[in-house]
């Protein structure tokens, strides 16, 4: 099995760390790097949910079908990054005051996506959110308080 | 009703919004132990056979094995999945044993081991051998009752798990099918939907100075631990049960999924395990939701509409263990009694064995047949005699003291005509209902379809709840409850009423749940209890503690404690409010009292809810049918909920509209195919189970009647599974507005609809 020495920056910081070659971007991310990002949420293991989104360079990864070293020396977001100390980001916070969560599981590659869109696009139409959002999947909302999260998100100048 | 309500009513965030939102909550898949080892479980790739022989030496002895666990380090004890058998006198039927030297469907657990990490766990089992005589199996009802099919279970020859039995008779269905102007039957064929919750099945245990402890992602975590209990032999004092959040749940959690064969690794191992699934392993091993499969139902009306007789036989493909046979029948059933004013009914179930995978429960456990059948049959009923079906169910729904579903129980509460008025309203019903364009590939329609559920199955089943408020002294409190850990808003819900009833603030209370070392005993999360039973336990608690707090006031005030007052944080007198002392005092002098008088306030109340409150809902569909691909596409979906009273109208809310998500699911294409040819779980992945993805469905809007239960926390009644009812029934109704047919069947993909609407051009 090669291994090889990679830096990846997750939420501002640099972690140098030897990695087997084949490994995940979600195997890396939970069980090698810190005390591990266990808001990395994993289910389907095939790039089928979106629960393991992450933010590589900006864009919304699946980080389940991702080799990690794909992502070595790239700024990573994982859901740990989006709060700066206590402060929320708008869209978590917007999340918690619309209820556009239950069991949480798919929250953090939900909010990621929707971080992906917003700063690509800051003002989408809710069809845009769907399309951005169609590769989250969430079994319990049924997505209509995710969707008004985003959209109050945006409307508030994110 | 109370209606100057300060917390109760109020669209206040989940309590774990926080920890959810920032990836700080703790799930059984990230619980993280030091020494912790990966546990993984070898399953039989055949349907039926008999394990001859059973070789582990190469496992046990690589590098970085810990344990192997299979039949010879358990003992041979017979139980089941479903821990809801505790909740009868007699039980439920038990047919299970930890590797049995047979194994029942493909998937069957054959052995565990435990290892240092995935890849070592995985070569393991690999190197786990087992000789197989392979059996006959079948696959299907039909083939389990011919004459000479091998039987599942030996000592069941003939696969007849429950033969056809009546449950829940009344009157005569034949004199009153002789009495009726209009009969209309029909045989449906129901899915077993999948629960398919986010995070996959996961347990972890430790086993250590004699206890044993399991991290689970269990609803009903008391009666876990009893059975749990009861397959390692050990006091029940022993066994410890921690629920972290739950990625899943929708009915999983009542059932035992992976946390034995955790348990049973980490004991021989001596040292934590994880046991978490695959996707793939968690579709194909996780039982499903209920059994029924086949529903022939008879309704027969009188032309003004008179409900006088339903008769209904469902029967059951139970897979290969009883697992909630028992419930899942007595539910399906019951839940036809409470809806219209029939005069007579007779209904029957049977359940079969079969080689594949077992089934469980899924919210709207039972009722999703029995309202998908009676609902769409009601519809034909109504075309026939010529009566609006929104009429007919106005005129013929029971009410309040009517029949509940369970004997001696009676209906509470009722907000139907409401629920129907709002929503025919909302969708439009008058310029829609069979006014749709009749030319053209692209036919709309409406449809409606209503029901009443229940508030937890007391008194059928037991019901016992418990609550602990235990008081700081700065007059905050901890509330020890033991629910189901899904993020179902069930922490928030307790909390409101908790403060409304103590005239607190809503972060003033902190919700203490998840472990039976600390929990009083509950029965947990099923059948849309929480609030309502586990809620009135609060509320007796809160009452309890308020006498407490005004004893003590009414010695500082000098004044009898029944002329006081607890509320916003004073207590005073009725008459005089501006004779008061501040409840924080009081709270602090409990604690910090220096002239020998100090108490620390722990009140417990049990409860054991006897009453039968229904929430009550109409569901409302507009669909386009494409008439030349068979695709139905949802426009609009109106769900009106009688809820009583919304503690946290977002949380209501939020548990319709997720509901709204997995019904139109369970009607349009989640779709459970098991092979024929094999006997495997066919659909065992989000590639090839879908549910609903934001683009799936409509902009679809719950609306809430709050009209106040006398028997409920603060007027409260269910919500968990009322949800996911109505979508199968109503758009099946709105498809026939579309195009004139009635379809049988769910999932109702485009290839059924098409077929159905071919057959009946021909």
């Amino acid at each position: 099995m090669k291994k090889m020495t990679a830096v990846f920056k997750v939420n501002g910081d640099a972690y140098e760390v030897m990695v087997d070659t084949h490994a995940l971007l979600v195997e890396v991310l939970r069980d090698e790097l810190g005390y591990g990002f266990k808001g990395v949420h994993e289910s389907c293991g095939s790039g089928d949910c979106g629960a393991c989104t992450v933010l590589v360079d900006g864009e919304p990864v699946l980080s389940c079908v991702a080799l990690a070293v794909s992502a070595r020396d790239k700024e990573i977001t994982t859901i740990e990054g989006l709060a700066k100390g206590n402060q929320l980001d708008p869209l978590q916070k917007s999340f918690v005051e619309h209820g556009a969560l239950q069991c949480g599981y798919c929250t953090p590659g939900m909010i990621l996506s929707a971080k992906g869109l917003l700063q690509e696009n800051p003002s989408p139409s809710e069809g845009e959110i769907r399309e951005a959002l169609a590769g989250n999947l969430c079994r319990c909302t049924g997505y209509n308080k995710i969707i008004q999260a985003v959209l109050a998100a945006a409307k508030g100048g994110e | 009703m109370q209606m100057d309500m300060r917390v109760v009513g109020k669209r206040l965030p989940l309590k774990e919004s926080y920890e959810k939102v920032t990836g700080k909550a703790e799930y059984c898949t990230t619980v993280a132990l030091p020494g912790m080892l990966v546990g993984k479980i070898l399953r039989s790739p055949h349907a039926h056979a008999r394990i001859l022989n059973l070789d582990i030496s190469k496992a046990e002895s690589m590098p970085g094995v810990k344990a192997v666990l299979s039949a010879r380090d358990v003992q041979k004890r017979i139980y089941t999945l479903n821990v809801m058998t505790y909740q009868l006198p007699d039980g439920e039927p038990q047919d299970m044993i930890m590797f049995d030297d047979v194994v029942r469907y493909v998937g069957d657990p054959v052995a565990a081991v435990a290892a240092i990490n995935e890849e070592i766990a995985r070569k393991a089992l690999e190197a786990i051998e087992v000789q197989y005589e392979v059996l006959p199996a079948i696959y299907n009802i039909e083939d389990a009752v011919r004459e000479g099919a091998p039987a599942v279970h030996e000592p069941v020859p003939g696969n007849v798990l429950i033969p056809a039995t009546p449950v829940f008779c009344y009157g005569e269905v034949e004199k009153g099918f002789a009495e009726s102007d209009v009969v209309v039957e029909g045989t449906y064929q129901t899915s077993k939907q999948i629960q398919a919750g986010l995070e996959n099945a996961c347990s972890v245990a430790d086993f250590r100075s004699g206890r044993l402890t399991v991290w689970s992602q269990t609803q009903l975590p008391h009666m876990a631990r009893r059975m749990i209990a009861h397959l390692f032999d050990l006091p029940e004092t022993r066994v410890r049960i921690i629920q972290p959040y739950a990625g899943c749940g929708f009915g999983a959690g009542t059932d035992l999924c992976n946390e034995h064969y955790a348990a049973g690794l980490a004991i021989k191992a001596g040292a934590p395990v994880k046991v978490k699934y695959y996707r793939n392993e968690d579709f194909s091993n996780r039982i499903t939701r209920e059994h029924i499969v086949r529903v022939d139902m008879k309704v027969g009306l009188q032309k003004d509409g008179t409900p006088k007789a339903l008769q209904a036989k469902y029967v059951g493909d139970a897979g290969a263990y009883a697992c909630k046979i028992g419930s899942g029948c007595g539910v399906a059933l019951a839940s036809n009694i409470t809806e219209y004013e029939f005069e007579n009914m007779h209904q029957e179930i049977e359940a079969i064995y079969t080689n594949h995978l077992s089934c469980g429960a899924m919210r709207g456990f039972g009722g999703m047949q029995s309202s998908f059948v009676r609902e769409t049959l009601i519809d034909e009923a109504c075309e026939k005699i010529g009566m609006d079906p929104i009429e007919f169910r106005k005129k013929h729904h029971r009410g309040v003291g009517g029949l509940g579903w369970f004997p001696m129980t009676e209906i509470t509460s009722c907000g139907l005509d409401e629920c129907l008025e709002i929503g025919a309203k909302k969708i439009g019903w008058k310029d829609k209902w069979r006014k749709g364009q009749k030319d053209g590939p692209l036919r709309r329609g409406v449809g409606v379809a209503a029901m009443g559920w229940l508030s937890g199955a007391q008194p059928m089943l037991l019901e016992h709840t418990n609550a602990t408020l235990k008081f700081n002294n700065d007059g905050g409190c901890s509330l020890i409850v033991s629910p189901g850990n899904l993020g179902q808003g069930i922490i928030g819900s307790l909390s409101q009423i908790a403060a409304e009833a103590l005239g607190i603030d809503y972060d003033d209370v902190h919700v203490v749940l998840g472990d039976t070392d600390v929990t009083g005993f509950d029965i947990g999360t099923h059948a849309s209890r929480g609030c309502y039973c586990i809620g009135r336990a609060v509320m007796k608690a809160c009452g309890m503690a308020r006498e407490k707090f005004m004893q003590r006031a009414a010695t500082k005030l000098e004044a009898p404690a029944y002329a006081l007052e607890m509320r916003d944080k004073k207590i005073y007198l009725k008459d005089d409010p501006s004779r008061s002392v501040d409840y924080r005092e009081i709270a602090h002098d409990l604690i910090y009292n220096y002239e020998r008088n100090c108490e620390q306030l722990v009140i417990h109340a049990t409860l054991e809810p006897t009453e039968f409150a229904p929430p009550w809902q109409a569901g409302f569909a507009e669909v386009e049918v494409d008439s030349e691909t068979g695709v139905v596409t949802l426009l609009n979906w109106i769900t009106v909920h009688d809820i009583g009273r919304a503690i946290n109208p977002t949380v209501v809310e939020g548990q319709l509209e997720g509901g709204t998500a997995q019904g139109v699911g369970f009607a349009l294409f989640e779709d459970p195919i098991i092979s024929q040819e094999n006997g495997a779980m066919l659909s065992d992945g989000f590639d090839k189970y879908k549910i609903a993805t934001a683009l799936d469905i409509p902009r679809h809007e719950a609306i809430l009647v709050e009209l106040g239960d006398p028997s409920g926390p603060y007027g409260a009644k269910s919500v968990g599974e009322a949800g996911l009812f109505l979508q199968a029934p109503a758009i099946s109704n709105a498809i026939y507005d579309a195009v004139g047919m009635r379809l049988r069947e769910v999932p109702m993909t485009p290839e059924r609809v098409l077929a159905a609407i071919k057959n009946q051009k021909r």
